[in-house]
């Protein structure tokens, strides 16, 4: 009786190349070399390339591409994406390509900051002048210059106070009032006053409830009355700062 | 047409057509160094039965083109209906056609061989049912004396 182990290993192998993974899970099971066998990491790496093929292939037509640190050592990428690193690695002078690297990025940003100027120039010389703007209704005050706005905007204030000054000294006091308005007083509270009328409301019903306070019976008054049973609730009831104090005691007659 | 004879480990010979056996490599190259047609050639790992089995076979793929260089297909069942009939064998012989084709250097057979073997891999459940159809002992993880001391230890702590 021949059994499968007996087999040469490189036949063992050819057979397991043919075994799907799910099999070869249940074939690491069998005995102490086919777990070795089943668990060959050429044979999973066959699995696993078959299982994604297109991504491999991907992968290996992009094999020839340089890496990112090659392009830095040959001047055609900066170290880092950022320019504030890129800043601090100049500083401390951890910078990829060396002092070259440095003054090349130094003259590219002259060079950013010249084009920028060129650039508001030309804006500059083609912007429209305040008359066309002022015909298209875009600004207001074409004659008036920027720096009298301030004063205009006091005189403006001081105008429009001289006016209500004007405009209160020439009304009527409430005498001269005709007498449909002057004598619905309710009205007028509703209208103008109401805010004051709250208050008052609540200041005369503050000294109402302070004046029963003072002029209450004492508990002891009212227990020779025998009105009110020595009953934890009824105390707690009337003076609520009690509560923990009976709790405490409920507590400890539970223990009990 | 030029014949080769071969001798097996029964003492039986064979004598076949050239073109016939020149599909396993071996032969092919034993025979093109040596120059030799006459001299019948001896085969000690292969007896006559499992020789008759890998004739059937090259009867078959008389006429195949030569296999292409290219990656395995891993399709289990993808071969031809009279090679499944020739392969429906037991274990044990069809252990020495795998052997056979092996030392002959057939990689056609070779190939159906771990086919069919993956086949029936795939149709067990358990493990327990490879072991019994391909005859492979059962191990134990210690050896049996180690667990007989286990179990005394267990005992002695269990009372």
């Amino acid at each position: 009786m021949t059994s499968l182990e007996q087999l040469p290993l490189e036949i063992l192998l050819s057979i397991l190349l043919f075994v799907p993974d799910t099999d070869l899970r249940t074939m690491t099971l069998v005995s102490k070399k086919f777990r070795t066998l089943a668990t060959d990491p050429i044979l999973w790496k066959m699995i696993f390339t078959e299982r994604n093929l297109n991504q491999v292939n991907f992968l290996l037509s992009k094999a020839d591409r340089p890496d990112r640190l090659d392009l830095v050592r040959r001047n055609i990428l900066r170290s880092s994406s950022s320019i504030t690193s890129l800043t601090n690695d100049i500083n401390t002078g951890s910078y990829y390509s060396g002092p070259f690297g440095v003054t090349s990025y130094q003259i590219s940003v002259l060079l950013k900051q010249l084009q920028q100027k060129r650039v508001l120039t030309r804006h500059l010389q083609k912007r429209p002048t305040i008359e066309d703007l002022s015909q298209r209704n875009l600004v207001t005050s074409s004659s008036i210059a920027p720096s009298l706005h301030a004063q205009i905007l006091t005189l403006t204030k001081e105008f429009k106070r001289m006016r209500l000054a004007a405009q209160m000294s020439k009304r009527k006091s409430v005498n001269q009032l005709p007498k449909n308005i002057a004598g619905s007083a309710q009205s007028f509270i509703s209208k103008n006053l109401y805010p004051v009328h709250g208050i008052m409301e609540r200041k005369l019903l503050k000294r109402q409830l302070r004046n029963g306070l003072v002029e209450r019976s004492d508990i002891s008054i009212i227990d020779s009355r025998k009105l009110i049973r020595n009953e934890p609730y009824l105390a707690s009831l009337i003076c609520p700062s009690i509560r923990p104090k009976i709790k405490y005691y409920e507590a400890l007659t539970f223990e009990l | 047409m030029a014949s080769v004879k071969l001798t097996t480990s029964d003492d039986k010979e064979y004598t076949l057509d050239r073109e016939l056996i020149f599909q396993s490599n071996l032969i092919k190259n034993m025979v093109t160094d040596l120059d030799v047609f006459d001299a019948p050639i001896p085969l000690p790992n292969v007896t006559s039965s499992t020789l008759d089995i890998v004739i059937k076979y090259l009867k078959i793929h008389k006429d195949d083109p030569p296999p292409p260089d290219k990656p395995i297909e891993k399709a289990v069942d993808d071969m031809i209906d009279e090679d499944k009939e020739l392969m429906k064998l037991e274990f044990n012989i069809m252990a020495d056609v795998i052997l056979a084709a092996n030392y002959l250097d057939i990689p056609g057979l070779l190939d159906i061989g771990c086919r069919t073997v993956a086949w029936h891999i795939k149709q067990c459940k358990d493990y327990h049912e490879i072991r019994e159809k391909f005859n492979i002992p059962k191990e134990l993880w210690r050896s049996e004396e180690e667990i007989a001391e286990m179990k005394k230890e267990l005992n002695g702590i269990l009372g």
